[in-house]
């Protein structure tokens, strides 16, 4: 169409799949994922901020919802959690992940000894 | 568990509306990140003031974040609608042919179906233009023991129910009236109403100047006030600012004017240019007038009361009025008053015309969808390569539907707005060119309901023509690459000839209406009135009680007016009488003296009318027996009277002579006897049988009003100067009202069923249209499709007629033929509910159906024609290299 093209909405970057992920385990707030995040990886070592645009468009994609609750230190904070098709996502994702790691362990396992 | 489907439609609308609270939201998510860092910070020692920069130095760009969080979301509608939407726009103008050929096919439905919906609108839904309309009622009697409901009260009636009901808080009685105005330039005759001033109140009719008339002044002799309506006032005098406590003369009186109004009780429907106090002379209100009915009361109920409540309080006022007055009311005649509501009375039997129309329309727009499903199929399998290629690049088949229905939306949206435009064309003209009088056009108009529902409609017709397109292009649309399929399938060829069929079905259906409701509408117009109407004007004139108050006074004044209509040039015969056909009519209870009269049975009603001699000359209506009225009949002679041959059946079965027997009860008070019996005329209905008619003479006592029957030898309309210059010779003052042929009297009759006649036949004849096109649209389609198996068989030897058989016969005929069977089978159905509308027609009328069916096939034929020539003069040669 000759104009600069949007990824496609199933196509999640690694950011994504760790919020998913983080998710999966339960509702929490964006800083409560960004303390999630600095313990499995280091996606979020520039600015904990860049997180933001990615829960928002996760969730105007249908991926999560979220809603605002009281936060584990008594202030209103806003809480993301999956929906069905988050959900789903993440298993195709995971599997996806799996079938990719399967594949290079058959293309590596030849040369170790 | 919350839907999936539930949350996207909330995503959608928070992208779409909730802009502000999407803002705040995310101004409220971010400081509690940032609060929280910066509390962490603290909690682990670092000084407050450190604590705050540092937490901004690990948070990033708070200006920055936010507006990519906010972009975010815009992003998500802009792909889902506003890219299909401009994406859909581009597609459509690709092919302006189609597009411009679904667009209008929708836009005519939409229009038609709009502009009757706004009838229906203003007529049936909205039909009072008052403040709580459902408060409003009509007050009316009946006489069970007479089959007599839904009659007018008397004068003393109206203050007995306003003084004895409970359950309104306003009661007003209206009359008709004739009014001529003689000030100011030429006389001149305007609709007016006579009115208590309640009315004013009860529908808050606040005048434009001055105040309303008041209840004193509807006492006889106070009663000279004069309330005119806006457009009197700028059309007589020039929107003067000062009219109010100025003087006009009506029938040569003098009124005081207290207002000037906008227009109210014009549902009748008649623009009304005055309105003065109802008031009645004393003699009016008569212990002996009960029985003269004639006013029109309705009442306004309390807050909270309902019209069962206000039933039962009127039944209460009944057996008070029964107790008092027992020779007015006796047990026997079964008297009673009844409420119901006012709206039920402006709508009446236009309701069901107007739900007929509009299930026509309904069906209309039903053709115009299937065929721009047509269309769309057509155009999508030329689009499904396009199509499999998005699928293959990865569109999910949700996201290629999607496209689809929004480019449906965008045609259905285009239809729609152009459709309303079309609507308010269809409501204008008929304002300015439709028979007037009919409907109360002033309140049809496209308004915030109309518009809502066009845009209903356009959108359900979306759906309606796009979802199987969009579903069956879309069906393993993965295939296609792979097999480069070729011709449609038999599922969407299936669908293409269903259409047709539907269509065919559906507009045989509203053509076999259509086709029953002309030929009774003929046979109607040719049905024989009793009386012949060509070549006769028909006038009012109105003599003021003023100066014509003694009977002889306007007897001399008719007797000398008919003399000199008849000395006018190319007048056959002139005379005239004060109810003539297709004009208001009056009731009477006749009876013969003499004979027991069974107080048990139901009194015979008849139409009475006052005739000058020569009437039945005048309306070439046959004298059977005696002889007619001659001037020699005169206030001193005995009175007389001459009866029609309907009520001569009725009251003198046996074959007795009427003649020389007496009557009573056509003329109040008198004792006529019958010297003659005439033909019977249809009063008011050319479809029903004639009314038992009795005739009095007008030289022997004539009323204020009469309308007289001219009969010329040429074109009536051009005796009109010639008649005006006599008149005022004999009377300067007084206005010629409402100078009309009689047929133009009886066509006027018929105007409602012409309309609706016209209407269907319309409808039927762009369904027709409609379903040409689409079965032209199938066959041409067909005919492409398989230009390469026609090729190869006329390359192996086949004739062109076998081949057009091959395509014609089984493409384009077996739906046509399925569609007629089905169509002819909901046809009777749908005449039966017709039945009631249809004169001296069955609703099975083999003429109608056998013509529409004929017309249907010779349709279905001109449409095939020129698919199968193409098919016919298919060069093998070029058809086989294409591929």
């Amino acid at each position: 169409m000759g104009r600069p093209q949007r990824p496609a909405k199933d196509a999640l970057g690694t950011l994504d799949l760790l919020i998913l992920s983080r998710l999966a385990q339960g509702a929490m707030h964006g800083f409560g994922i960004a303390d999630y995040l600095h313990q499995v990886s280091d996606v979020l070592h520039v600015e904990e901020g860049s997180l933001y645009p990615a829960l928002h468009r996760l969730e105007s994609h249908g991926f999560v919802d979220s809603e605002w609750r009281t936060s584990e230190n008594n202030r209103r904070a806003r809480f993301y959690k999956l929906t069905p098709r988050g959900r789903k996502q993440v298993a195709v994702e995971i599997s996806n992940w799996r079938r990719l790691v399967e594949a290079v362990n058959r293309v590596i396992d030849p040369v170790t000894p | 568990m919350v839907q999936q489907w539930w949350i996207d439609i909330r995503v959608r609308l928070a992208a779409l509306f909730g802009r502000q609270k999407l803002h705040a939201r995310t101004d409220e998510e971010l400081q509690f990140h940032l609060m929280s860092l910066q509390q962490r910070l603290i909690d682990s020692g670092v000084p407050p003031a450190e604590a705050r920069m540092q937490a901004r130095r690990q948070f990033g760009n708070v200006a920055l974040v936010r507006e990519r969080t906010l972009d975010s979301w815009r992003y998500a509608f802009m792909e889902t609608f506003v890219q299909d939407f401009r994406y859909s726009l581009r597609a459509l103008r690709k092919r302006p042919g189609f597009a411009a050929t679904a667009i209008l096919t929708l836009a005519i439905a939409i229009g038609a179906s709009t502009a009757i919906f706004s009838v229906f609108d203003a007529l049936v839904l909205r039909p009072l233009p008052y403040r709580d309309p459902e408060q409003l009622v009509r007050i009316t009697e009946s006489y069970k023991q007479f089959d007599i409901t839904g009659m007018q009260l008397a004068a003393l009636e109206l203050d007995d129910v306003r003084a004895l009901a409970r359950s309104f808080s306003h009661i007003a009685g209206i009359r008709r009236g004739d009014f001529a105005l003689t000030a100011r330039g030429a006389a001149e005759a305007v609709p007016g109403l006579r009115v208590s001033a309640s009315i004013f109140p009860m529908l808050d009719v606040k005048p434009i100047l001055g105040s309303p008339f008041r209840t004193e002044d509807e006492e006889y002799g106070k009663h000279r006030v004069v309330v005119i309506s806006e457009g009197l006032w700028r059309r007589r005098f020039g929107a003067d600012p000062n009219i109010v406590g100025t003087s006009i003369d009506i029938n040569r009186e003098s009124y005081r004017i207290a207002a000037v109004s906008r227009q109210f009780l014009d549902h009748i429907p008649t623009a009304w240019d005055l309105w003065v106090p109802l008031s009645f002379q004393p003699a009016e209100k008569a212990p002996t007038t009960r029985g003269n009915k004639g006013v029109d009361v309705v009442g306004r109920l309390k807050p909270g009361v309902t019209l069962a409540a206000a039933t039962q309080d009127l039944a209460a006022v009944t057996s008070r009025l029964s107790a008092l007055y027992p020779e007015a009311y006796s047990a026997r005649v079964g008297f009673s008053l009844d409420a119901a509501a006012l709206a039920s009375m402006v709508t009446g039997n236009l309701r069901q015309a107007l739900l007929f129309l509009l299930a026509a329309v309904g069906v209309l727009m039903l053709i115009a969808c299937a065929n721009v499903s047509n269309l769309l199929i057509a155009r999508a399998s030329a689009r499904r390569k396009e199509m499999s290629i998005r699928a293959a690049l990865g569109a999910a088949r949700g996201r290629v539907v999607g496209q689809l229905m929004t480019e449906s939306l965008v045609i259905a949206g285009i239809a729609g707005v152009l459709g309303v435009a079309l609507a308010s064309v269809f409501v204008k003209l008929f304002e300015l060119h439709g028979p007037s009088g009919l409907v109360p056009v002033a309140g049809v108009g496209i308004n915030a309901w109309v518009v809502a529902f066009a845009i209903g409609v356009s959108f359900v017709a979306s759906i309606v023509f796009g979802l199987i397109p969009a579903l069956t292009t879309t069906a393993g649309l993965n295939d296609v690459l792979r097999e480069s399929a070729r011709g449609a399938t038999g599922g969407r060829r299936r669908f293409r000839q269903s259409m047709v069929a539907l269509q065919v079905a559906a507009s045989l259906v509203l053509l076999i209406c259509a086709g029953l409701l002309t030929r009774s509408f003929l046979r109607v117009q040719q049905a024989d009135p009793g009386f012949d109407a060509s070549n006769v004007l028909t006038f009012e004139l109105l003599l003021p009680v003023a100066h014509y108050g003694e009977p002889e006074r306007r007897i001399a004044f008719y007797e000398a007016f008919q003399a000199r209509l008849q000395a006018i040039p190319g007048v056959v015969s002139a005379a005239a009488s004060d109810r003539i056909p297709f004009g208001p009519q009056g009731g009477q209870g006749l009876r013969v003296v003499g004979r027991p009269v069974d107080p048990d049975a139901p009194q015979p009603q008849v139409r009475p009318a006052r005739i000058l001699p020569g009437y039945f000359e005048s309306l070439g209506m046959p004298l059977r027996r005696g002889r007619a009225f001659t001037s020699g009949d005169t206030v001193g002679t005995t009175p007389v009277a001459i009866i029609d041959e309907a009520a001569a059946r009725r009251f003198f079965p046996d074959g007795e002579d009427p003649i020389g027997s007496q009557i009573t009860g056509g003329e109040p008070g008198v004792t006529a006897t019958i010297v003659g019996v005439v033909g019977a005329v249809k009063r008011r209905d050319p479809s029903t049988a004639p009314e038992m008619s009795v005739y009095h003479a007008a030289t022997q006592r004539a009323g204020n009003a009469m309308t007289f029957t001219v009969k010329t030898a040429t074109d009536p309309l051009a005796t009109i100067p010639a008649i005006r210059h006599e008149l005022a010779q004999l009377d300067p003052f007084l206005p010629l009202t409402r100078p009309v042929t009689m047929e133009q009297r009886v066509s006027d009759s018929l105007a409602r069923q012409r309309l609706s006649m016209q209407l269907m036949v319309f409808f039927g004849l762009a369904a027709l249209l409609l379903a040409a096109t689409g079965l032209y649209g199938v066959l041409s389609y067909v005919v492409n499709q398989r230009r390469r198996e026609v090729a190869i068989r006329v390359a192996v030897g086949a004739q062109p007629r076998q081949v057009i058989e091959l395509v014609v016969a089984k493409q384009g005929l077996l739906p046509v033929a399925l569609g007629i069977a089905a169509g002819l089978a909901a046809a009777m159905a749908a005449a039966r509910l017709l039945a009631a509308r249809l004169y001296e027609v069955s609703p099975i009328d083999p003429v109608v159906y056998a013509s529409v069916t004929g017309l249907m096939v010779l349709t279905a034929i001109t449409a095939t024609v020129v698919p199968a020539r193409r098919a016919a003069t298919v060069s093998p040669v070029i058809a086989l290299r294409e591929e």
